[in-house]
């Protein structure tokens, strides 16, 4: 078995050693088998508990648009209410109308949730961080995605109700309208990027994000995506003033938590698809993006300063994620390149950094990084300025930063313990940990000192029992990946997370800003405006390939 | 396809009917298509115990029947069994949103039939009690319609800003929402000190938020896809339907008794009456929206002009249980105020004893909804919420 820089491998691997410390020597496929079943578990893991988290920060979202406290009674700032809301619905009583058709009752709610659940599969965290590289991954995706509205129409039918029959119909008439614009838009990218798979799609995209290539697609793919959650401005099956609760009126207890577990799983997966596709996936912001995140600060700053009501406090919390996490990547590289020149010398060193090597994804994203520190610091002070300038007024938001960094940080470094990579030995490693933890204390980044801690506890405890396998190297390696190769490995997730995050919240905005749309009206658009559109942005993307490719296709 | 509803025979599983709804089954098209649904008495966007029957053809409205009754008190036949100022509460109940319109327009009949003079304090506190009440109500309006129509953040924004007027209309009369603080001849008490500055700086802080409120809808493409050229209510039909206030208003009826039959003393203050002339839910919020504004400038000039202190209530009825032993004349008058919905009147008979002989109240939103189901007629449900939204019923006050 051989040590590959993907997840799967990954775990094989350690999987492979640990088998081999009790005596045991299974088959690659078995090997293959296991670890692809634990990293599905972990990415199943890490959606279930990205929602409840959604769940907290949508209400808190909305809370703040709609100048409200939200949840702030259970638990610290009213983290825990999602907590106490599951429960309660799990508590409910679960009431089957008598005349319902029980079999498609019953059936809906996963009918809805299952393939939300199964569309992760291809998504690419990270470089090599699939559970299931399919070579025709957005295929996948959207053919899975499109049994849903299937669920909506069993639901509105099987509950016998005259407001869940219209919701079905309703989500039965919007499908057709939007899942065809959303499918040719998302061909264009096809188009782009020469191929179906998810992780050629984001490797075709450094540096230049396709959403430059493909202004209009993104903005058809984006409306279809909202359609498609079903949110306000066409949240029609649902359209709580018109049709008390669409769809899903008969539904109580925990099949109505069902519901709304796969409307906000639905709204991570279209976020997360939307930045797939068209955002650079895992990849790290260029310097271009930066800049852009910097400009979009100065205009609403502007906007303020003009009277306009422009709600800052979420973008200014997006843009210090962004910073910290730039300039803390930044801090380990230069650490990183330091220690490694003194233990291997500058040749070494620069070898590994230049990014001369493509297969090797770490080398390439630090190589980013030596440009990239100006403009992170640029705008982490610029984000700190925004963030302390709302001080005072916006307390209620204060711990809006600590639990999003707690969920994009935390998560993945539970799943990156598992992935180390050999580049680094021992010594070289806990030289690197003990300056990167110096110097982030001297830093004061509070939660990224815990997670080293929390990796040294881990990391030591590892290193001594694999010490009496006499396999150093990995040893070594598990000792060491915790200071040093958790944050490099962070980032492209923290990237993909902050990214989907970002769309998550354009959703809430627009969910909390936009009044709804007639039902014949988003017809009307989805036919003659965005189907028009997606044909228009395909016929772009075809003549960009020709040209991005010489002339050939 | 939607084919016409039937009842299923009964012998199907004989399972018992949840919640009242008809279990039905979908028949072959060719035959009638219609779909009877009940929309209320429990709706999200009924604004109450409204009953509508709808009749639909897929998402198209063919009629609509509004079933009244379901909030339904006495009210006037209560007012035969107390004193005069005993149904005071009572007019505080019908239309909840604008308590202070109701007390208001009693106790005009009541001083009219028995000729009392209000002093000119009195009636500074009411016209700015009155106003406060319009604002307050226009947002509550603003903030369900918005909900209606999908956007939820109007409706806490509105709350949020009423929540002051509320507290400023407590300070007045001791409570939040039946305020019961007018007396014949006058109000219950005075302002506590400071109401002044509390009151103006209110209005100082509603002007740019009324300019928020619109910044939120006004320009929208998809509010004005939605409301610019639905329900239409042409001026002849308003007139025929005595539609009054905004809804009226905003069809081209320019009617306004606040200017056209002045009571209290608006006759003192300087505002303008917005008309529209398009008759759709558009021009009846920008109608609205523009009130709050003008009660707006109302509030200012009152406050600024009213004086120091002066008698709150006339002294020749005097207070507290004089007012119980009110006994006006035998007579008949019908008198009437503008709410935040329309045209109040109220239709006071009285045989010389201590008690009402008869108490008819005329409310606007009564009328303001007659024209609904014509405006609907051949729209979408979602314009049937719509409409609904901007004709600003109060069940209360439809039902009495």
């Amino acid at each position: 078995m051989t040590l590959d820089a993907s997840g799967t491998g990954f775990i094989a691997y350690v999987l492979a050693k640990l088998a081999g410390l009790v005596g045991l020597h299974p088959s690659d496929m078995t090997l293959f088998v296991l670890s692809a079943i634990i990293l599905g578990l972990i990415i199943l893991i890490l959606v279930l508990t990205i929602v409840p988290g959604f769940v907290w920060g949508m209400r808190k979202i909305m809370a703040d648009i709609q100048s409200r406290e939200g949840p702030n009674r259970v638990g610290p700032f009213g983290i825990l209410q999602v907590l106490a809301d599951g429960v309660k619905m799990m508590t409910k009583e679960d009431i089957i109308p008598a005349r319902a058709d029980r079999f498609g009752f019953i059936l809906a709610p996963f009918v809805m949730i299952v393939p939300v659940l199964l569309a992760f599969a291809p998504l690419p965290w990270s470089g090599g961080v699939i559970l299931s590289n399919v070579g025709a991954g957005i295929l996948f995706i959207l053919a899975i995605g499109a049994i849903s509205p299937l669920g909506e129409v069993l639901a509105g039918w099987s509950s016998n109700n005259k407001y869940a029959m219209y919701g079905g119909l309703r989500a039965a008439a919007m499908d057709v309208s939007y899942e065809i614009p959303m499918i040719i838009s998302a061909l264009s990218v096809v188009f782009l990027a020469g191929t179906l798979n998810t992780e050629g799609i984001v490797a075709a995209q450094q540096p230049w994000w396709f959403f430059l290539l493909q202004p209009i697609g993104v903005v058809v793919f984006f409306i279809a995506a909202l359609a498609k959650i079903g949110v306000v401005p066409l949240d029609l099956p649902e359209s709580e003033s018109e049709l008390v609760a669409g769809y899903f009126t008969e539904y109580s207890g925990m099949r109505y938590g069902v519901f709304m577990l796969s409307l906000f799983a639905n709204i991570f997966l279209m976020s997360a698809i939307t930045v797939t596709l068209f955002f650079g996936g895992w990849g790290i912001m260029p310097p271009w993006a930066v800049a852009g995140v910097v400009l979009t600060f100065a205009a609403i700053l502007l906007a303020r300063r003009k009277g306009m009501s422009v709600n800052i406090a979420p973008p200014a919390i997006m843009g210090t994620m962004v910073g910290v996490v730039l300039a803390y990547g930044a801090g380990i590289h230069g650490i990183a390149q330091g220690v490694l020149a003194s233990a291997y010398g500058p040749d070494v060193a620069a070898h590994f950094f230049d990014g001369t090597n493509p297969g090797n994804f770490i080398a390439t994203l630090a190589a980013a990084y030596d440009f990239l520190v100006p403009a992170a610091i640029v705008a982490s002070i610029f984000s700190v300025i925004v963030v302390a300038a709302e001080r005072g007024t916006r307390r209620d938001m204060l711990p809006f930063p600590a639990v999003a960094l707690a969920m994009v940080i935390l998560v993945p470094t539970a799943l990156l313990l598992l992935a180390p990579f050999l580049y680094v030995g021992v010594q070289g490693g806990i030289i690197v940990f003990v300056l990167g933890g110096l110097k982030l204390l001297i830093l004061g980044v509070k939660p990224i000192v815990m997670v080293l801690v929390l990796g040294a506890l881990v990391g030591v405890p590892l290193f001594l029992l694999l010490q009496a396998t006499n396999d150093l190297i990995l040893a070594g390696v598990l000792a060491t990946l915790v200071p040093l190769f958790v944050p490099m490995l962070l980032i492209p997730i923290t990237s993909f997370l902050l990214k989907s995050l970002f769309f998550s919240f354009l959703v809430f905005w627009v969910w909390f800003t936009l009044p709804r749309v007639r039902v014949d009206q988003f017809l009307r658009i989805g036919w003659r405006t965005m189907f028009p559109l997606s044909l228009l942005t395909l016929t772009i993307a075809g003549v960009e390939a020709w040209i991005l490719r010489g002339g050939a296709l | 396809m939607v084919g016409r509803v039937e009842p299923l025979p009964a012998s199907r599983e004989g399972g018992t009917r949840m919640g009242g709804e008809e279990v039905t089954r979908v028949q072959a098209p060719g035959k009638p298509k219609t779909v009877n649904i009940n929309m209320g008495p429990q709706h999200p966007s009924t604004h109450g115990v409204l009953r509508l029957k709808v009749a639909l053809n897929g998402e198209i409205v063919e009629d609509v029947e509004c079933v009244l009754g379901y909030l339904h008190r006495g009210s006037e036949k209560l007012a035969e069994d107390g004193t005069y100022l005993q149904f005071i509460p009572y007019t505080d109940r019908m239309d909840y949103l604008a308590a202070m319109q109701n007390n208001m327009a009693y106790c005009l009949a009541v001083e009219t039939v028995a000729d009392i003079k209000v002093p000119e304090y009195a009636n500074y506190l009411r016209v700015i009690a009155q106003e406060i009440n319009r604002i307050a109500s226009h947002q509550v309006w603003l903030g369900t319609w918005g909900i209606d129509l999908g956007a939820l953040t109007m409706f806490f924004w509105c709350l949020r800003d009423r929540e002051e007027a509320l507290a400023l209309l407590e300070q007045m009369c001791g409570a939040r929402l039946t305020y019961s603080y007018m007396r014949f001849g006058g109000v219950k008490q005075d302002v506590p000190p400071g109401f002044r500055e509390r009151a103006l700086a209110w209005v100082r802080y509603m002007r740019p938020r009324i300019d928020e409120y619109e910044s939120l809808l006004t320009k929208n493409d998809i509010f004005l896809l939605r409301t610019k050229g639905i329900g239409n209510l042409p001026k002849h039909r308003a007139i025929g339907y005595g539609v009054t206030g905004p809804m009226a208003r905003g069809s081209g009826v320019d009617y306004d008794l606040r200017r056209d039959e002045p009571y209290c003393n608006y006759r003192a203050f300087d505002f303008d009456v917005p008309v529209r002339t398009d008759g759709d839910c558009y021009a009846r919020y920008e109608v609205r929206v523009e009130e709050m504004r003008q009660s707006c400038d109302i509030l200012e000039q009152a406050l600024t002009r009213l004086p120091e202190r002066g008698p709150y209530i006339a002294p020749e009825v005097g207070e507290r249980a004089k007012q119980n032993r009110l006994k006006p004349p035998a007579g008949e008058v019908y008198t009437r105020v503008e709410n935040p919905r329309g045209e109040l009147g109220v239709l006071l008979v009285s045989d010389g004893s201590n008690k009402p002989y008869r108490v008819k109240v005329r409310p606007a939103s009564l009328s303001n909804l007659q024209p609904l189901p014509e405006m609907v007629r051949g729209l979408k449900i979602p314009d049937l919420v719509a409409t609904l939204g901007s004709t600003d019923i109060t069940l209360g006050d439809v039902d009495r």
